[in-house]
């Protein structure tokens, strides 16, 4: 069959540039719907892989003042539980720069940190810091906190930091947008790790939750659906201890 | 016994729900070796009845025997080999393929049979030896279908079916073509049909058939045919 061939080969040639555009046409063809079939499942993949290695909590509960250790043991009984841990935060600003930065404590059960470099803070001097700010600090450095007024926050027992290593949390996951403050810009520019007994006090502020009854990845509806679910089950219970606390605080302030 | 013979042929196409016969009830049979024209008016179904003959169509009811083989009930297989090996068919409007030279053309045809004849002596024959490379597009009208006529002769067919093959071509052109396709015909001993809408060109045939509205209408033998030279039309 060789003239057939010919024939073949030629219709390629005399029609090159329609040769070509037929084929990257195809290729963007197939391009943008395997782009569109795989790349979705892709990122939640890999979002969720992500999590999964932080150990990312499922619900948060913040409180502007402290939880107290009444409100610990009832927030422990709520229901699906399979963890519950509590810890602090706070937000600062990094002196000699207006960088805001929010501090949390070590976690250990969830969301945990990844460190990258270095090691975690070992006493309350110590300070991990986000990863992406590897070229602005370098570990050995110290890093001075401050609160808006230029003063020492309020909440952490010493300033000075000495910066011993970078981590990633799945509490972060842009570059920017990491949340809004009071401090600074009103924008949280970076996050760091402090160990838990570098905050003055024992009563945390934050407690994260991972519920035992759910099923599928991060994103999937069953998973959203039954959290929101757990959410809305736990309200109740947290607006009571909530009025309760008010009333407390209220009946102590008379008190005086 | 004759070497085509075609037996209550039919070919009946619907048109919204009528039943519109093409071809109704065709008789005839086909010597060896002899040069047939199939002649009619435009639509007496002319087409239909030699792409039947070529194993392009098939017929609604009736047979078609070739060298004592019923064909009508043939599988597709079997066509396209009948097609491929016993049938050289010349177009009207020539259909070469435009990215081949004119002696491609003709390879090309004879690389799909067993006992092809050699090209270049073809087109030798259709006296066209110096356009051999010469692309379908480099040509006139009279030299594609003479190419197109080489590229069917090739094949060293056992049928030759021209469906209107002086149709887009001038009078000396028109002649030129048709002498060669009667000088093939008496000098292989291969049956030719050609189909035409001129009867000026009967008395150049061995047998003509007469068509009209889809049924033979005169079926004549010609004892002594002339050659093509000595008719005017
Ligand atoms: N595929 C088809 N469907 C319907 N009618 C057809 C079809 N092919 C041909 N015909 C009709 O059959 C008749 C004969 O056609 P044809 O054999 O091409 O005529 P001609 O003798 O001019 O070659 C014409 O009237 C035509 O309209
Ligand atoms: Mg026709």
């Amino acid at each position: 069959m060789k003239i057939l061939n010919k024939n073949i080969l030629r219709e390629f040639k005399f029609s090159i540039a329609r040769f070509i555009s037929i084929s990257i046409l195809l290729a963007l063809g197939v391009f943008i719907l395997i782009g569109l079939k795989v790349t979705g499942n892709d990122m939640r993949q890999t979002a969720n892989d992500y999590y999964s290695i932080h150990n990312m909590a499922d619900a948060e509960i913040r409180s502007n003042a402290n939880i107290s250790e009444v409100d610990q043991k009832k927030l422990k009984k709520l229901d699906h539980l399979k963890a519950i841990e509590f810890t602090n935060s706070t937000d600062g600003l990094i002196s000699g720069s207006n960088t805001s930065i929010r501090i949390q404590a070590e976690t250990t059960k969830l969301s945990t940190n990844q460190l990258i470099s270095g090691h975690l803070p070992k006493n309350n001097h110590e300070i991990t810091l986000n990863n992406r700010d590897k070229g602005k600090y370098e570990i050995g450095s110290y890093i001075t906190l401050k609160n808006k007024s230029g003063d020492a926050t309020s909440e952490l027992k010493n300033n000075k930091y000495k910066v011993v290593g970078f981590i990633t949390s799945s509490d972060y996951l842009l570059k920017q947008n990491l949340g809004t403050t009071t401090v600074g810009t009103g924008q949280i520019d970076t996050y760091g790790v402090v160990s838990k007994s570098a905050f003055k006090s024992n009563n945390p502020t934050v407690a994260l939750i991972s519920y035992n009854n759910l099923k599928g990845s991060s994103y999937s509806d069953s998973y959203e659906k039954q959290v929101e679910k757990n959410i809305s089950q736990s309200e109740p219970t947290i607006k009571r201890m909530v009025q309760d606390r008010k009333k407390e605080s209220y009946s102590l302030l008379i008190k005086r | 016994m004759s070497y085509i013979e075609v037996k209550h042929s039919s070919k009946i196409y619907k048109i919204n729900g009528h039943d519109f016969y093409a071809n109704n009830d065709i008789n005839f049979n086909l010597d060896k070796g002899e040069l047939t024209i199939i002649v009619g008016e435009s639509g007496a179904g002319k087409s239909t009845l030699l792409n039947i003959l070529g194993g392009m169509d098939s017929s609604t009811s009736g047979q078609l025997i070739i060298d004592n083989t019923d064909i009508s009930d043939y599988s597709t297989r079997q066509m396209t080999t009948y097609r491929r090996k016993s049938v050289g068919f010349v177009f009207q409007f020539y259909n070469l393929i435009p990215n081949l030279t004119s002696l491609e053309n003709v390879e090309l045809a004879s690389q799909i049979v067993p006992d092809a004849l050699d090209p270049i002596k073809v087109m030798n024959d259709v006296g066209l030896s110096d356009r051999v490379d010469s692309f379908p597009a480099e040509l006139s009208g009279g030299e594609q279908q003479r190419v197109s006529i080489a590229r069917a002769i090739a094949k060293n067919p056992d049928l030759l079916l021209c469906d209107e093959p002086t149709g887009a071509l001038d009078y000396k052109t028109g002649k030129n073509i048709l002498k060669m396709l009667q000088d093939f015909c008496h000098n292989s001993q291969k049956n030719v049909i050609i189909v035409t809408h001129n009867g000026m060109i009967k008395p150049m045939a061995d047998h003509v058939i007469e068509l009209s509205d889809g049924k033979v209408k005169l079926d004549t033998l010609n004892v002594s045919p002339t050659p093509v030279e000595k008719i005017e039309w």
